[in-house]
């Protein structure tokens, strides 16, 4: 009704193609976003309100375009655009795939991702701007309104990045989500940047993995309306971690902050410390007291390769791995029906293991230490006997052929396709790397 | 049974700006056998929080501030604000024991607050923007000055039949919806907020939206009092020969020109019920 841009309407883009308005899609608080077309092939495109259409606006989209996308991860300026009825300026960009949904739909209840997803998510996410940062770029508004994720894979699509500058070169431009920024731009000590950009981070992977902000306990419940001081005071001045262990003024409400309580114990002892680390040294010392993407991506592999299922309920579980409290602990319970946990067999690289489940992959990140984080194609799945349910193997997927020792020191090679039998104190030769399996 | 709907809105003139309105539609039935008070206190602490927010925000500068600031923490905020309502009547005048004999349970939310189901659509008014908040059934339907309707609520598919999402449920805020738009040209020339028993009781949602036309129509023709002594009828007609439901109709109007410098906007309310119009 009161769009900036009519359907139908025609846009022209720098490089002359015309690019046609399809259907509104949605307003932020900078300008709208409509699917169009471009040359016949759909694509987004957004347009910003009069306020936002500035000369500083369109010299930062020019050197993003000129740059390029760090990855296929973002959604990227490609081009932008102008139209002769309607003043101001926009930019075109790949269409989200329907697939991906935002993070705000699982806030929401609408989408409803399993344990793997979401961990998947955090470790796409970690990476993802790891990349951006090693750039040299600054995405200045990381929050959960500007990532897209897959439900069933935990593939990832960052969007809004027309906010993206080079690190400590804008003194303009947007500072970011009042609730995901870092204390010292909330209380205007500083602008952003990469280290701020940290901040954000750890603020969204808690979000995600928590279903609750790192800074809203007790605190928050005494705000009577979130204005402008309210925010100041709760995110810049005061910032509190709700688990601070050395502090609980601010702790979890337990009837109306529950989610934060109750999530808090499912997760394995080092994700925890990573956060307690990210919201009590990352405000006291923004420069150095930070968690790194490359450290939230490396607690992410090693979650999901702790997750392992309830033999009850099939409640996904993380178990401690190498934690010596949560190894010798007999009594583990499933967070969901309370029942006893088995845990499955392991297979161990060094001081690290990875849970095989019963839908259970490698991947070259596993089995090569020259290929660390490369995902792209399985090496390996839990597989079972065909003719024999009760036996679980591992599947050869890759394109060369395993060698493999067994309890009593008979050698095999396991061809690529063929299966070898999950037995206690196996051990498998990748090429690279060797694993044992145990029990 | 009593009325289960409720509306509520601020300033209490019914006039100005920011101005907030809210409708609630108690659950009813035997499960939900406080939900006509659970409608009040949604429409009287909504109304409240939302008016509130909306008066602090409605100079921002940053409206993407105040965007997400609406979008993420007011659901939470309302929610809350509705669950210390319920317990605060709760404590005055607890539940009787259950049929077992013993004490309701007051500490776990999921047993305390279903007696008091209910749900919600907001609306704000400003002079910068509009801001619609809704958890379970019912519509938003605005129309422009030149009489296209829109529906700015995006449509929750887990709404089936009778199936509802409730500020009762745990983690409410969770299925709250959430609208903000700035106002970048002009303000809709009418906005209805209704509890579901008056979408409801037309055949297709072709039908609720020529009411709204209509609406619009004889406002402008006919002026505000009018239709405000008339809608009341027109109400209880359409329930009557359709969801024989509980109705409640927020009406937002501009009651001056928009060309005008100061442009007010004016609720109306007119409540229906099936018991209603027997009596």
């Amino acid at each position: 009704m009161d769009q900036i841009l009519k359907i139908q309407q025609r846009t022209q883009t720098a490089s002359g193609s015309v690019c046609v308005v399809e259907e509104f899609l949605g307003g932020g608080g900078q300008g709208e976003v409509y699917r169009a077309t471009l040359a016949g092939k759909p694509v987004a495109l957004k347009w910003y309100y009069p306020a936002s259409s500035t000369d500083e606006q369109r010299k930062a989209l020019e050197i993003l375009i000129k740059r390029g996308a760090p990855s296929d991860r973002f959604l990227w300026p490609m081009e932008l655009a102008k139209a002769a009825a309607t003043p101001g300026f926009g930019y075109i960009m790949p269409l989200r795939e329907p697939r991906f949904k935002g993070i705000v739909d699982m806030m929401k209840r609408r989408i409803e991702p399993g344990f793997r997803a979401l961990v998947t998510v955090g470790l796409e996410l970690s990476h993802s701007f790891l990349q951006l940062h090693s750039k040299g770029l600054c995405y200045r508004d990381i929050s959960f309104g500007n990532a897209f994720f897959d439900p069933v894979t935990g593939e990832v699509l960052i969007c809004d990045n027309d906010n993206v500058t080079v690190d400590k070169q804008s003194l303009s431009g947007v500072y970011g989500t009042p609730r995901f920024m870092a204390p010292e731009i909330v209380r205007g000590d500083a602008l952003p940047s990469t280290q701020t950009d940290l901040f954000s981070l750890a603020v969204l992977l808690f979000y995600m993995f928590m279903m609750h902000h790192p800074l809203e306990g007790k605190k928050e419940l005494a705000i009577k309306c979130l204005d402008l001081p309210a925010m100041k005071k709760l995110y810049g001045t005061e910032p509190l971690f709700i688990f601070d262990p050395s502090d609980q003024s601010n702790a979890p409400d337990p009837q109306h902050q529950r989610n934060a309580l109750v999530f808090w114990q499912i997760y394995p002892e080092f994700l925890r410390d990573l956060f307690i680390k990210a919201f009590t040294e990352g405000i006291a010392d923004p420069q150095h007291g930070r968690v790194r993407e490359s450290n939230w991506r490396s607690a992410m592999v090693r979650l999901r390769d702790s997750l392992l299922y309830c033999s009850h309920c099939n409640a996904e579980n993380f178990h401690d791995a190498g934690n010596s409290a949560a190894e010798n602990n007999p009594a583990r319970r499933c967070w969901s029906c309370g029942r006893q946990l088995r845990l499955p067999p392991r297979i161990w690289f060094g001081r690290t293991s990875v849970m095989l489940n019963h839908d259970t992959s490698l991947f070259a990140h596993h089995t090569d230490e020259e290929r660390k984080y490369d995902f792209a194609k399985r090496v390996a799945a839990v597989t079972r006997h065909p003719s024999d349910q009760t036996v679980w193997g591992l599947q050869n997927l890759s394109e060369r052929v395993w060698s493999t020792t067994n309890i009593k020191g008979e050698i095999n090679d396991v061809a690529p396709g063929r299966s070898v039998t999950l037995s206690p104190g196996t051990r498998i030769n990748f090429g690279h790397l060797e694993g044992e399996i145990r029990f | 049974m009593p009325n289960q709907d409720a509306i509520g809105w601020l300033p209490q003139s019914g006039s100005g700006s920011p101005l907030v309105v809210s409708v609630s539609d108690g659950h009813g039935g035997s499960r939900y056998s406080r939900s006509d008070v659970g409608a009040r206190l949604a429409v009287k602490t909504s109304t409240r929080l939302i008016h509130s927010f909306a008066v602090r925000h409605k100079d921002s500068a940053n409206l993407s501030l105040t965007k997400r600031a609406a979008e993420e923490w007011l659901p939470r905020a309302v929610s809350r604000a509705w669950l210390d309502a319920v317990k605060e009547h709760l404590n005055q005048s607890p539940l009787p024991d259950d049929a077992n004999g013993a004490p309701a349970d007051r500490n776990d939310q999921e047993d305390y607050a279903i007696s008091y189901g209910a749900t919600l659509i907001a609306t704000a008014v400003t002079n910068t923007f509009l801001l619609f908040l809704q958890i379970g059934d019912g519509d938003i339907l605005t129309l422009s000055d030149a009489f296209e309707l829109t529906r700015p609520m995006h449509k929750d598919e887990r709404l089936l039949a009778n199936e509802t999402t409730s500020l009762c449920t745990v983690d409410a805020w969770r299925d709250f919806r959430v609208v903000f738009q700035p106002i970048t040209k002009s303000r809709p020339a009418l906005i209805l907020l209704a509890t579901d028993g008056y979408p409801n009781s037309f055949r297709d949602e072709s039908g609720f939206q020529q009411a709204g036309l209509d609406i619009l129509k004889a406002l402008r023709a006919e002026g505000v009092s009018r239709v405000r002594n008339s809608l009341e009828g027109w109400l209880k007609d359409t329930t009557r020969v359709g969801s024989g439901d509980d109705v409640t109709l927020g009406i937002l109007y501009p009651t001056r020109a928009p060309s005008q410098k100061k442009r007010r906007v004016r609720p109306h309310q007119t409540k229906s019920s099936r018991r209603e119009s027997i009596s």
